[in-house]
């Protein structure tokens, strides 16, 4: 397995949740991270693509006027809240669906083979347990055993 | 099993999709179905409930204005578009997310205890292959063994 990563050089879990939504704290925290030159060397590839690509997509913005918007400063909440006003209004059945979708993501669908090749590049390819992207990417960057 | 519903009475599968939005269809054919009087008794008390207001609070639409909307005629692509111009309109991602939602439905969520339920009172109990409800739906109404 990979040496550990430097914590600070990671954002928090993709179950975290600002006002109601999951992933969102992490794609944020991702950015933040970035323009810092802290980020992990491994998130640097899919930084705007992949599933912060899908989250922007699904607020009707963009990666790149939300980074712009992100390094302008403010909470997670009064980003949350730019989006909104800038992108479309999510009601609860919308968080309601992402949260779901996202929190099932590659179990049983066409990012399935996907999560199967990072779990072999990380060295989890016997976690039977891991079914799941958001479980992956916590166990992976040591947040999950 | 109960004995296997008269096919006039079943609206479509939950899988299938009008301008790539999965379920769609089959909210519309049941409110049809109904008001010809020839809808499966078994669907009527979640009419307007479960599946179906899920998908109203996802189009950001009532059920009773949709349903109105059906009754008025027209076919299914034209009601999405009224949707979209009544609701909110939705982008490719916002029908994946939807999608894969609805697919994974039963999966370890709020519906995996009615899920089980359902299978027991259908006499599907020991059919561990059915983990959705998408999937129990289509046994249960004979579109899959």
């Amino acid at each position: 397995m990979p040496a550990p990563i430097d914590p600070s050089t990671l954002p928090c879990s993709p179950l975290n949740e600002a006002c109601g939504l999951v992933y969102f704290p992490r794609m944020v925290a991702k950015i933040r991270l970035h323009a810092q030159g802290k980020l992990w060397e491994d998130l640097i590839a899919n930084l705007g693509t992949a599933n912060d690509a899908t989250c922007c997509g699904f607020l009707h913005v963009s990666h790149a006027d939300l980074t712009a918007r992100v390094l302008e400063g403010g909470s997670d909440e009064e980003i949350f809240q730019w989006c909104q006003e800038h992108g479309r209004v999510l009601n609860d059945m919308d968080k309601h669906v992402w949260n779901n979708f996202y929190k099932k993501m590659a179990w049983n669908d066409e990012l399935t083979p996907r999560l199967a090749s990072r779990k072999a590049e990380s060295g989890l390819a016997h976690r039977d347990d891991i079914i799941t992207m958001p479980h992956y990417i916590d166990v992976d960057e040591g947040r999950l055993p | 099993m109960a004995s296997p519903a008269d096919p006039a009475t079943l609206p479509c599968s939950p899988a299938d999709e009008v301008g790539g939005l999965a379920y769609f269809p089959r909210m519309l054919a049941k409110i049809r179905l109904h008001a010809q009087a020839k809808l499966w008794e078994d669907l009527h008390a979640n009419l307007g409930k479960g599946m179906d207001l899920w998908c109203c609070g996802f189009l950001h639409l009532s059920y009773e204005d949709l349903k109105a909307r059906v009754l008025e005629g027209g076919s299914d692509d034209e009601i999405l578009q009224w949707c979209e111009r009544h609701g909110r309109p939705l982008n490719d991602t916002d029908k994946q997310v939807w999608r894969q939602f609805t697919a994974k439905i039963g999966q370890e969520d709020r519906a995996s205890r009615l899920l089980t339920k359902w299978k027991t009172e259908s006499g599907l109990a020991d059919r561990d292959d059915i983990t959705t409800m998408g999937h129990y739906i289509d046994v249960a109404e004979g579109r899959k063994a």
